[in-house]
């Protein structure tokens, strides 16, 4: 399969909108979480969570119809950025959501409880609720032919990534964005806390302290191209999708693979479909969430992979871990350091936990070619995507 | 496009089947909510008719389970804590998960929620999965539930054209192989197209056209439209009843304004 090139990249995050600024903050490991403020979770401790500093509809200018819409938007708005004439070619969206329009259904069931007669707003709550409402905004706002809606809860990103790349090469699309995007609810604040995964002080991925997530939200987004889609518009490829890996562990619905089994066959795959040998990657940026369960089982899913683990990050101590949006933010900022040749600080991170038995680098300079991107997600669902710098001779 | 030869399709209408529950595992009947119980016996149905075991995972759904979330908000709300079996389940995938654990399924497990293009969209993500990948559970479900009953009444008058108020639910399941040529009997699907302002009915006849088909094949959108799994349900009907031929089966969802088409040759 040949490396398909990635011709726009658009990220909302915590660190604010813009790539620029996702990846200057995940580069230096900079604190971006801050105490839960955009809804009353009715937690009794306030959680620190990746929250972005301004509303959507502010940096659009329009009303959207839910947060995880206007990310999604703004992101891919970025990507898509001084591309004002798509010359005939066909544009596709893949996008992954799990929140999508929650947060107007959570007022909506919030309100159905006490007035029953709230129920004539039900219009509104359906057409917002379905995931698909979501991508459907945002391929009429950018234009698109046509669309596709994943929700496989924290790996979905990254499947998005995988889906466009194909699609692409199957001639369905010529440019496809894979956007994922989510935004801080109620229903995943307290869910998360009633698994008891949550650090309510901050996440701590692969320290020993580490006692679970931080939530974020937020969005990524990457513009694909057929390589004559990105000769046609005149944009230079920032970097490469080159293989993508897919699996489940089939194990527990929300505890990983004690040995990380299905994170290992969907690495395997992504090497394989890259054609590359497990030595070739520089630099893992991790799924790295910051349970006890994940880290450790991570760490051996990779261990089995590669003879000597090479550099690893992760990029949630930063920006929290952003759901479904995860996988695409975060390989927006793994192309923007494999371009610059930067491993990425892990916040967070202070002790060695000998149980994992690694550590994750702190901010340094490498000569990058490959970076191995990995998302994991409930239901065992795995997923793992292989990005270069440079196209495949 | 991709032609996904079929090796076996099941359905479960619980308004059609009452004996449906039986065929559910006793552990999950404990436990486990209703959508998923319709997915698990749709599926071992598909399943044990191809007698192979799916080496992936394809779902689709426009809601998922729902009455889960709802279950789950109610509780945050009215008593300060939410089941964590609510919230998990609540996840759109959790369902396929589900699947794959209690099948030993280990390959590429996708859900897609597409409304009522939900089927559509699940044979094009199939499609782009590894010849290894396959054979592939391709599985469309969705609940009539008492909220949805609720609420058809006060939704918009185009989402009403869309959803009756005879809502129907169903899952269906497909083992489908290897994608190839045209060879019957298989699936394709194209979509889902934004409509532009395009008439349903007519985008689909477009869509059709593209495909060097008759647009006049083309199953009625106000009778395979008027529930999520109603275009799973229809191309399941014309496969076990072996009409023989090229069938068109069009969709739309009106939440985000676009269609699709599925070709099923029989």
């Amino acid at each position: 399969m040949p490396y398909l090139p990635v011709i726009g990249l658009g990220a909302v995050s915590s660190a604010g909108y813009g790539v620029k600024k996702a990846y200057a903050a995940v580069a230096d490991g900079a604190g971006c979480l801050t105490s839960l403020s955009v809804f009353d979770s009715g937690l009794k401790q306030v959680p620190l969570c990746g929250q972005v500093p301004e509303k959507p509809e502010i940096r659009l200018g329009a009303e959207v119809p839910d947060a995880t819409t206007g990310f999604a938007l703004w992101a891919a708005k970025e990507a898509l950025i001084d591309i004002t004439d798509l010359k005939g070619l066909r544009l596709g969206v893949v996008l992954a959501t799990t929140v999508a329009g929650m947060t107007r259904s959570e007022l909506f069931f919030r309100e159905l409880r006490d007035k029953p007669e709230f129920v004539r707003h039900a219009g509104v709550f359906l057409a917002h609720h379905e995931p698909t409402a979501t991508t459907g905004v945002v391929a009429r706002q950018v234009g698109a032919l046509g669309f596709h809606t994943l929700s496989t809860a924290c790996s979905t990103g990254l499947h998005a990534v995988g889906m466009a790349k194909r699609l692409i090469e199957q001639g369905v699309y010529d440019v496809c964005l894979a956007v994922g995007s989510d935004a801080l609810s109620i229903l995943t604040v307290r869910g998360f806390a009633s698994l008891m995964l949550i650090d309510f002080d901050g996440c701590k991925p692969f320290d020993k302290r580490r006692v679970g997530i931080s939530l974020g939200e937020g969005a990524g987004a990457l513009l694909l191209a057929s390589p004559e889609a990105a000769a046609k518009l005149g944009r230079e490829a920032v970097g490469y999708v080159a293989g993508w890996g897919a699996s489940a562990d089939c194990h527990h619905m929300t505890a990983p693979h004690p040995e990380g089994r299905g994170a290992r066959m969907a690495v395997e795959k992504a090497l394989a479909e890259a054609a590359l040998a497990p030595s070739d990657i520089g630099l893992i940026a991790a799924h790295g969430t910051a349970t006890p369960d994940n880290d450790v089982s991570e760490i051996k899913a990779m261990r089995a992979v590669f003879e000597k683990l090479p550099p690893f990050c992760s990029m949630k101590g930063t920006l929290g871990h952003t759901l479904a949006a995860s996988g695409t933010l975060e390989a927006v900022c793994a192309l923007r350091a494999l371009r610059d040749g930067v491993i990425p600080a892990t916040a967070g991170f202070e002790e060695l936990d000998e149980a994992i038995g690694a550590a994750p680098s702190g901010r340094a300079t490498a000569e990058l070619r490959f970076v191995l991107k990995t998302s994991f997600g409930f239901g065992g669902n795995n997923a793992a995507v292989v990005l270069a710098k440079e196209r495949r001779l | 496009m991709k032609y996904l030869p079929i090796l076996s399709a099941a359905m479960v209408e619980p308004a059609r089947e009452s004996a449906w529950a039986d065929e559910v595992p006793a552990k999950m009947k404990r436990r486990d909510p209703r959508i998923w119980q319709l997915a698990m016996v749709a599926a071992n149905r598909a399943i044990q008719a191809a007698s192979v075991r799916p080496k992936s995972i394809v779902a689709g759904t426009a809601l998922g389970a729902l009455d889960e979330t709802r279950g789950y908000l109610d509780g945050v709300f009215k008593d300060g804590f939410g089941s964590p079996r609510n919230f998990i389940a609540s996840v759109h995938n959790s369902m396929a998960g589900k699947l794959a654990v209690e099948f030993g399924i280990d390959g590429p497990n996708l859900t897609v929620c597409e409304g009522q293009n939900s089927f559509a969209s699940c044979l094009v993500a199939a499609s782009v999965l590894d010849s290894g990948d396959f054979p592939a559970l391709v599985l469309v479900v969705d609940e009539n539930i008492e909220l949805l009953r609720r609420i058809v009444p006060h939704l918009s008058n185009q989402c009403r054209e869309f959803l009756s108020e005879t809502w129907s639910e169903a899952a269906v399941a497909f083992v489908a192989g290897a994608p190839g040529p045209k060879s019957a009997p298989c699936l394709a699907a194209l979509g889902p197209r934004r409509s532009e302002g395009v008439e349903p009915c007519a985008l689909c006849a477009q869509l059709a056209s593209e495909l060097g088909l008759d647009a006049s094949i083309v199953a009625p959108l106000s009778r395979t439209s008027d529930s999520f799994v109603k275009p799973a349900v229809c191309a399941c009907e014309r496969y076990t009843s072996s009409q023989k031929g090229d069938h068109l089966i069009g969709s739309y969802s009106p939440t985000a304004d676009a269609a699709a088409l599925v070709l099923l040759c029989v």
